[in-house]
Order: C-alpha cells, then structure tokens, then sequence
C-alpha cells in the first residue's frame, strides 16, 4: 500500500492512499481526510495541488507501507 | 550726529531680529559622520489578534425583528415546556452551507516599537563628547521585514501612533503631518522676538512638527518621521497592521442539537461542515523571526544646550543604522484555535470521523466551547454499567457518520476503555 502524506503546522496527515505507486507531481488531491497510515519507508517528495484552496503547490511525502 | 542714529538703531534692530529669533534652525551645523551606537531600537511588544471567523452558525438573535416574533412564536408552539423553549432560543440553525469556507488566515498586528537615545551623562561638556541633554533623534527610518519562507504577508497599514499623534490609516501607504494642537503652540510663542514677518514664519513651521511617511509592501514595512525644532523622536511608536498567511483547508465539524428527553440536555441529531483556511506553514516555526532595521539623522549639540530654543546652537550630525532580528511572533500567538477529542494516555490518537463514502477526516471544532459540548454528548454515548452485550458493542454515529478511533469503528465499549478522553487542541 502507498500513503500520500503532506504536512502543515508540523501536524502529518495521510490524505490518499492506493494499491499502486500512482502519485505524480503536480497531481491535485483533497487536503482534508485523515487517513489511517503506516509509514514505513519514504520513497519520494512531490509537489501537489490541494484543491481546496488556490496558490502554489505543497510538498506531499510518498511512503510505502 | 541725530540723522545717524536713527539709521544706525535700526539696522541694529534688523541685525537682532533676523540673529536672534525663533526661525533659525540651528547657529552652526557640520555633519560629523557615522555612528551606530548613538540609538538603539526594540520591538518592545507584538500582539497578534486572528480576525477569526464569522459565527458559522447563525441563531434566533440574528434575524430582523419581525422574523425573532415570528419564529418564537413557532418555537413557543412547538415547544411548550420552559426548558425545551429556553434551549430552542439559543439553537444555532441556518448554516451558510457547506460549501462555506471562513478564513483564519487574517490576523491584525500590533507592534510596539521602543527607540532610545544613548544617554551618558558622565560626559557631559567633555570635549569630543557625542551627549548633551538637547540632542535628539531629528530624523528616522525604520523597516520590519519578513523573510519569505513563512508565507506571511503584510496587507495594510490600520494606525500608526506616535506619543505626538496618532494617524489611522487605512491603506498601503501614507504620509501625514502631525500638527500642533493649541496647547502646544503657546509653548513656542516665547520662542522669540515676535516681529510680524518672524510670526508668520514662525507659524509655517510650527503648522509641520513631525511628518510621517509609512508604506507596506507584502514582505516589509517601512515607516520615516521627520521631527522638526525641538522634536525629539525617542521613545514608544505603534503600529497596527494586517497580515495574512497563505492558507491551508481544514474541515471542521458543527454538530446540530436539539434539546434532549429526561436525562439528556440534548440530543445531537446531524453535522455539518465547514472548510476552513488556517496558516500555512508546514513546520511549526517558534518563534517566527523579523528583521528589523533602522537608520537615523542624530542631532548632538555642541554648544547652545543650555537654553531650550534650538536656534543658538551649535549642531554636529550624526548618521546610523541599527539592523537586528527580532522575534515577532510565538506559536501560540498564530496557531488557529481548534480542538479535537483525543486522549493523552493513547498518545496523540484523536477521534476521527467517517463519512458513508468511507472517507476519515479529522473531527475538529473551532473553540474549546464547541468542542467540550461534543465531549458531552460523546461521553453520554457510555452505557451505564451492567447493560446488555448488545449495547457495549453499539457502534457510535450520526446519521451517515461513523465516529473512528485508532483506524477503528468506535463503539460504547470502547468508549468506556478512553479514561482520559477530553478536548485537546489540534495543533
């Protein structure tokens, strides 16, 4: 299972997770779920849009469980 | 010898009149150089106040009149027993919709600056002293800047106040002069001689006593005073500004009551949710750093400052500059007030909610108030002891909502197991 994690006021938060190693960068995701997750081996950082809120991309985390 | 005289007085009294008289800056002025310890600055407070958001939820007391007749008459109706009515009063109803999103984002800054003189009395009169008691700060120009990788951003100038004046501002920039107020004018009225000419000099002048210039751009602020005669510019300024952070969804939950049977002061019968914007920033930095920096035009007098008008003296310039990183902001000054249900003994497990799709989102309120009346209800869930089986396994929820914990369904068993469950803040 992948995780993708992102990051703000130094709180972490899984916002998607999936079977396979999907996540790109530039990718535009929710920003508000909680997920569950077991991060156990950080595979990359990517930029990522919330689509939420307007601005510059964030940085997401991708680990793999 | 008579048809001198008169010529000779008169130029006499011309020569005293434009020597000696309130107009004249100085006697003699020399600008001597730089020096950087003459005048020191501090941001002696910051308070931050978040502009926070409207009341998501809009109650009885924010109708028009005719609708709070209409609607307590139907509430009256509906619910006859004096408690029941007293809660129905205060419900909140009426939700902007879901689709609704409240900043939190916008904060108002308070600032106090301190800026002071280095004061060495012990040498006074020495000579190459740079002190007298009549030197002061003629001129100053200082900046905050914030560096760019906390997303915050100046917005707008709100006031400015000097212990001279007080300017309120409401734009990017400005530029006022202070005037005299009629109990400051007769304190320059003994100035000097007062020859008509002299006086409606002497007013043009006295009109301006400190100008003010002040601009904002997104990173910095920048604010200059100009003290004309005898206008120290030592001492405490505020400045009220806007700034914003970038902002960061989060959805908070906004639980609808009504009020409860026997037992129960109220049931919770649906939730609501709204996103919000809070600070973007993805570590916590504390304290948030700004630097602050200063140059300044020093009037010392080197001679003349035994009398209290400016115009017999002898004045040496100094230039200088002071650039030091302040702290402008703790954490808790910027962190948005939002409080979830967790349990400090489960380490930083919080309850979490589950929507019919399967989504988890973080269940959060804004303010402790709100959180705490959940904590109520969710503790009420608890069954009392020695119930059915059925019953300890009950799984807790609203509607299409499943209430989670530790990537479980929560249930009254489990309920009774979190000793410690109470209202945490989220960040």
């Amino acid at each position: 299972m992948f995780y993708l994690v992102i990051q703000n006021l130094g709180k972490e938060r899984c916002i998607h997770m999936s079977k396979d190693n999907l996540y790109k960068e530039g990718m535009s995701f929710s920003c508000t779920p909680d997920l569950e997750y077991v991060p156990r081996e950080l595979l990359r950082e990517i930029e990522i849009i919330c689509s939420e809120v307007p601005g510059p991309p964030i940085i997401a985390r991708v680990y793999r469980a | 010898m008579r048809t001198l005289t008169l010529p000779l007085a008169g130029l006499l009294l011309l020569t005293f009149i434009t020597g000696c008289t309130s107009v004249k800056r100085f006697k003699s002025a020399e600008y001597k150089g730089e020096d950087n310890t003459l005048v020191d600055m501090e941001l002696f407070g910051a308070s931050l106040e978040q502009s926070g958001p409207d009341q998501p939820g809009r109650n009885l007391w924010d109708l028009s009149a005719s609708a709070q007749t209409r609607l307590i008459q139907i509430l009256n109706e509906r619910y006859p027993e004096n408690g029941q009515f007293t809660g129905a009063l205060n419900r909140e109803y009426m939700l902007d919709g879901p689709g609704s999103i409240v900043d939190l984002t916008d904060n108002k800054l308070r600032m106090v600056f301190t800026i002071s003189r280095k004061k060495d009395y012990s040498v006074i009169g020495k000579g190459g002293s740079r002190f007298s008691p009549a030197d002061r700060i003629e001129s100053l120009k200082f900046s905050l800047a914030i560096p760019e990788e906390y997303n915050l951003s100046f917005t707008g100038w709100n006031r400015y106040l000097t212990e001279y004046g007080e300017i309120e501002i409401a734009d990017m920039s400005f530029s006022r002069s202070l005037v005299l107020s009629g109990d400051f004018s007769s304190e320059y009225a003994d100035a000097g001689i007062k020859s008509t000419s002299g006086r409606r000099e002497d007013q043009a002048v006295r009109s301006r006593y400190l100008k003010l210039n002040g601009s904002i751009s997104p990173k910095q602020i920048l604010m200059e005073a100009e003290g004309t005669r005898e206008i120290d510019l030592a001492g405490n300024v505020l400045a009220d500004v806007s700034l914003t952070f970038e902002g960061f969804p989060e959805r908070l939950t906004l639980p609808v009551y009504v009020p409860g049977g026997t037992g129960s002061p109220y049931n919770l019968t649906g939730l609501n949710f709204v996103d919000v914007y809070v600070p973007r920033l993805r570590d916590l930095p504390d304290p948030l750093m700004a630097t602050l920096t200063m140059e300044y035009i020093y009037r010392h007098v080197e001679s003349g400052w035994k009398s209290f008008q400016e115009w017999d003296d002898r004045v040496a310039y100094y230039s200088g500059r002071v650039s030091k990183q302040i702290q402008l902001l703790k954490k808790e000054d910027y962190l948005p007030q939002l409080y979830c249900l967790g349990s400090e003994s489960e380490g930083e497990e919080a309850i979490k909610i589950r929507s019919s799709s399967g989504v988890v989102y973080p269940l959060q309120f804004i303010g402790y108030q709100e959180a705490g009346r959940f904590l109520e209800w969710i503790l009420d869930q608890d069954p009392e002891p020695g119930p059915v089986e059925q019953d300890q396994t009950r799984q807790i929820g609203v509607g299409p909502y499943t209430f989670m914990w530790n990537g479980e369904v929560l249930t009254s068993q489990m309920l009774s197991s979190l000793v410690r469950l109470k209202v945490i803040p989220v960040f």
